[in-house]
């Protein structure tokens, strides 16, 4: 299982805190942070999915990571939206609140994890590893382009 | 010296457009679809225009290349040499190696490539007929010229026109004919009232440097319109700015309330002129989409041909206009879904005739625009699709449980799963799985969607959309249940304001109204987009029916409020949101959020729709 621990990577990770639970992203998809903005709901969407809104003029369409994963909505005003270029075009992830950013010679990152959880463990890139503390990293990209949005309306009911 | 590499980009784009019309061409000719002297006609300009092209930007070696391909071309065309395989061939090898050519030229502009080997091939053809022909002729240079013009000339003209076939032999140039005649013309007859006596070389370098720039003005002529070249990114650019500008029109304009009255007088006036830049500029990344069309149709021939059936092809909506990208990327899918359409989907003649159908199969090629884009349709009228085929095939290859419940559409979307049928030959599915996965692939790279309608034993219907980038359409701002939308009012006939109390329910029919004497089927908006209905507080004791359009069917839909009437930007939807039901884009409204636009008359399946006959769909 930790065969990989010297395997270590040079890239940055953004620690944020989804459901109470802290987590990280590999700073490389995250193209910012965002305050929670406001948003039009999405007709006939997956629950996690909370509604599409304006980055700028671009649109950008916004997923409750804790819902996503069936996790407590521990909602603040520190809740923010972590942006992810997709080829969904702008996509956002409401998370808890950022804690910090961590990495090189901090910790260890161990990839190839295998534990049982919640998140699936095809979402788990990693662990960072920093002192007493164990931080699995969330592969957003690849949650994100396998992530159901919206029901199709069934055409058969007649 | 070596070439200049932002004139060679230059250049290369019209090499790329030339390839491409040359594949087309020749695909075309040995189809049949073109007459060989009219596509040898084309090629030749092509040619013609390539080389002074290549020339201008020092590429000289290609030049002389390109050259050669032109005689050759001119062979065929004028007659003197026959089309058949040794030239088919020879033409797609040009093709292939300028596409080579191109490739080197692009990586670097001074590369010393330079397909010898067939330069000498198409070198000895030329010969071949040029020695045939002027065992007859006494001039060399026969085969250069335009026969055409030749004939026009020498009638008129003969000796003038004779004294050009020598300069020819320098310049080169076959159809600078016209020009460069009259000139030597106009000159002898100068030369004469002086009565000098220039000495002969020195007229002919004067007569050939006229010739080589008549030529280059002969061609201007030829396409009579003056042309630039632009990259597309700077015509993009533009558009954003218009775009840009179309939304600070609107959000300032919306905030005007106590302004002049001379403000919104401006206001008014600069926005058709705005909507109407960003037209003139968008159709300039247009084009028709007659020439795909035309090619698909010929497909179908050959296909139908190959595999012993009879078909029919008609077309529609030719006029229409697509993004040449567009169009380009889906020449490929679409070619694709006309061969299987007519290789699996049409019966052979006695099977239809069985069947009570007519012994010809018919294929229908059509564009319909819409507000939000443009729908291409290929549609057949063979044996349709057997979802329970579809279905076990599914769970032969472990796609989906046994269990599973599919609708229609979910049916028909497993033929786009990669790996559907890449294994043996489904015919008795109708094959259609073949490469279906990369045609939507492809399609959704362009932001398109791709559906299919079909029906056992009466054909099937593949339905392409493509988004238009950017399009400012009429709409109406509602609210529901207190979310905001936009619907687009292209197809809206007539929006009532109903006391709810009005409404007749009957379980054979649901709620309806009167209209004209027809009951009409009036359904919930929310219900109808799917919204997770949580707010019904605002229930009032009245609603806006809308009655909808489409095909000759009519269909009504309530919704709570009616806010504003007003043209609406409409953006292109990410393709996570391609699948909502009406959903043809979405629009940013004066609270700065994104709001989805519906096209009512695309949600066929979502809505009740009632036809004059009465026939329509009950919920």
């Amino acid at each position: 299982m930790n065969q990989s621990l010297e395997e270590k990577k040079e890239s940055q990770y953004l620690v944020f805190d989804a459901g109470g639970n802290k987590f990280c992203a590999s700073l490389e998809d995250i193209s910012e942070v965002l305050e929670v903005i406001p948003l039009r709901v999405v007709p006939s969407s997956e629950p996690a999915f909370l509604g599409i809104g304006s980055l700028r003029g671009q649109l950008i369409s916004v997923l409750d990571l804790r819902k996503r994963f069936s996790l407590p909505e521990i909602d603040s005003s520190q809740n923010v939206i972590l942006v992810v270029e997709s080829s969904h075009g702008f996509v956002g992830l409401k998370v808890d609140r950022v804690l910090s950013v961590v990495g090189g010679d901090a910790g260890s990152f161990e990839s190839n994890p295998n534990y049982q959880m919640s998140v699936p463990v095809k979402f788990i890139s990693g662990v960072f590893c920093q002192s007493e503390e164990f931080i699995p990293c969330m592969a957003v990209k690849t949650m994100i382009e396998t992530q159901k949005w919206v029901h199709s309306v069934d055409s058969d009911a007649a | 010296m070596s070439p200049n590499a932002e004139f060679v980009a230059t250049f290369l784009d019209e090499l790329t457009d030339t390839l491409e019309a040359w594949n087309e061409l020749l695909a075309l000719v040995l189809s049949s679809g073109v007459d060989v002297p009219t596509a040898m006609k084309t090629m030749f300009r092509h040619a013609h225009n390539l080389k002074g092209a290549s020339l201008s930007v020092e590429l000289e070696a290609f030049g002389g290349f390109i050259h050669k391909v032109e005689d050759f071309v001119t062979q065929i065309r004028d007659g003197v040499r026959p089309f058949e395989k040794t030239e088919q061939e020879l033409l797609k090898e040009v093709l292939e190696t300028l596409g080579q050519w191109k490739m080197n030229l692009s990586n670097d502009v001074s590369t010393d490539y330079y397909p010898k080997d067939l330069y000498e091939r198409i070198a000895k053809e030329i010969a071949k007929v040029e020695s045939k022909k002027s065992s007859g002729e006494s001039s060399t240079f026969g085969f250069f010229e335009d026969s055409d013009h030749e004939k026009e000339e020498s009638s008129a003209n003969p000796s003038p026109g004779a004294t050009l076939l020598n300069l020819g032999k320098s310049a080169s140039k076959s159809n600078s004919k016209d020009f460069s005649g009259n000139q030597v013309a106009g000159q002898e007859k100068a030369g004469q009232e002086k009565a000098g006596q220039e000495k002969a070389g020195q007229e002919k370098a004067g007569q050939e440097k006229i010739g080589k720039s008549e030529s280059d003005a002969s061609n201007h002529h030829q396409h009579s319109l003056e042309t630039i070249r632009v990259p597309r990114e700077r015509v993009e650019e533009i558009l954003a700015l218009t775009n840009e500008m179309s939304y600070v029109l609107a959000s300032k304009g919306a905030s005007l309330s106590q302004s002049s009255s001379e403000v919104k007088d401006l206001l008014v006036s600069v926005n058709p002129l705005n909507s109407e830049l960003q037209e003139s500029l968008f159709s300039l990344l247009l084009a028709p989409v007659d020439t795909l069309f035309s090619y698909l149709s010929k497909i179908a021939l050959d296909t139908a041909k190959k595999t012993g059936k009879s078909v029919e092809i008609f077309m529609d909506g030719t006029s229409e206009r697509l993004d040449k990208v567009v169009l380009e990327k889906i020449k490929d899918p679409l070619m694709h879904i006309v061969r299987n359409s007519v290789d699996h989907g049409l019966e052979k003649s006695d099977t239809r005739l069985k069947e009570g159908k007519s012994p010809t199969g018919r294929i229908e090629i059509s564009a319909h625009k819409t507000s939000a884009g443009l729908w291409v349709e290929i549609t057949d009228d063979g044996r349709g699709l057997d979802r329970d085929k579809i279905k076990a095939k599914a769970i032969e290859k472990d796609l989906i449980s046994a269990s599973a419940q599919l609708s229609e559409k979910e049916c028909y979307d497993l033929l786009f799963l990669p790996g559907f049928s890449t294994a043996e030959k489904v015919t008795d599915v109708s094959g259609r799985g073949v490469g279906l996965d990369v045609v939507r692939s492809t399609i959704n790279s362009l932001k398109g969607k791709v559906e299919i309608v079909s029906e056992k034993g009466k054909g099937t219907s593949f339905r392409l959309f493509f988004q238009a980038k950017l399009a400012l359409i009429e709409a109406i701002q509602i609210t529901h249940r207190g979310v905001k939308y936009v619907l687009a009012t292209s197809e809206i006939k007539e929006i009532m304001l109903v006391k709810k109390s009005d409404f007749v329910s009957h379980p054979a029919m649901g709620r309806t109204i009167n209209f004209n004497g027809l009951p009409v089927s009036v359904a919930d908006f929310g219900t109808a987009i799917g919204a997770k209905s949580k707010d019904n507080s605002t229930e009032s004791d009245f609603c806006s029916v809308f009655l909808v359009e489409a095909k000759g069917q009519v269909a009504g839909v309530a919704v709570d409020l009616v806010v504003e009437h007003k043209p609406v930007i409409l953006e292109q939807l990410p393709s996570n949101l391609l699948d909502l039901p009406g959903v043809v884009g979405t629009t940013r409204l004066s609270d700065g959020m994104p709001a989805f636009v519906f096209d009512l008359a695309e949600m066929k399946n979502e809505l009740s729709w009632t036809g004059l006959t009465l026939k329509g769909k009950a919920a």
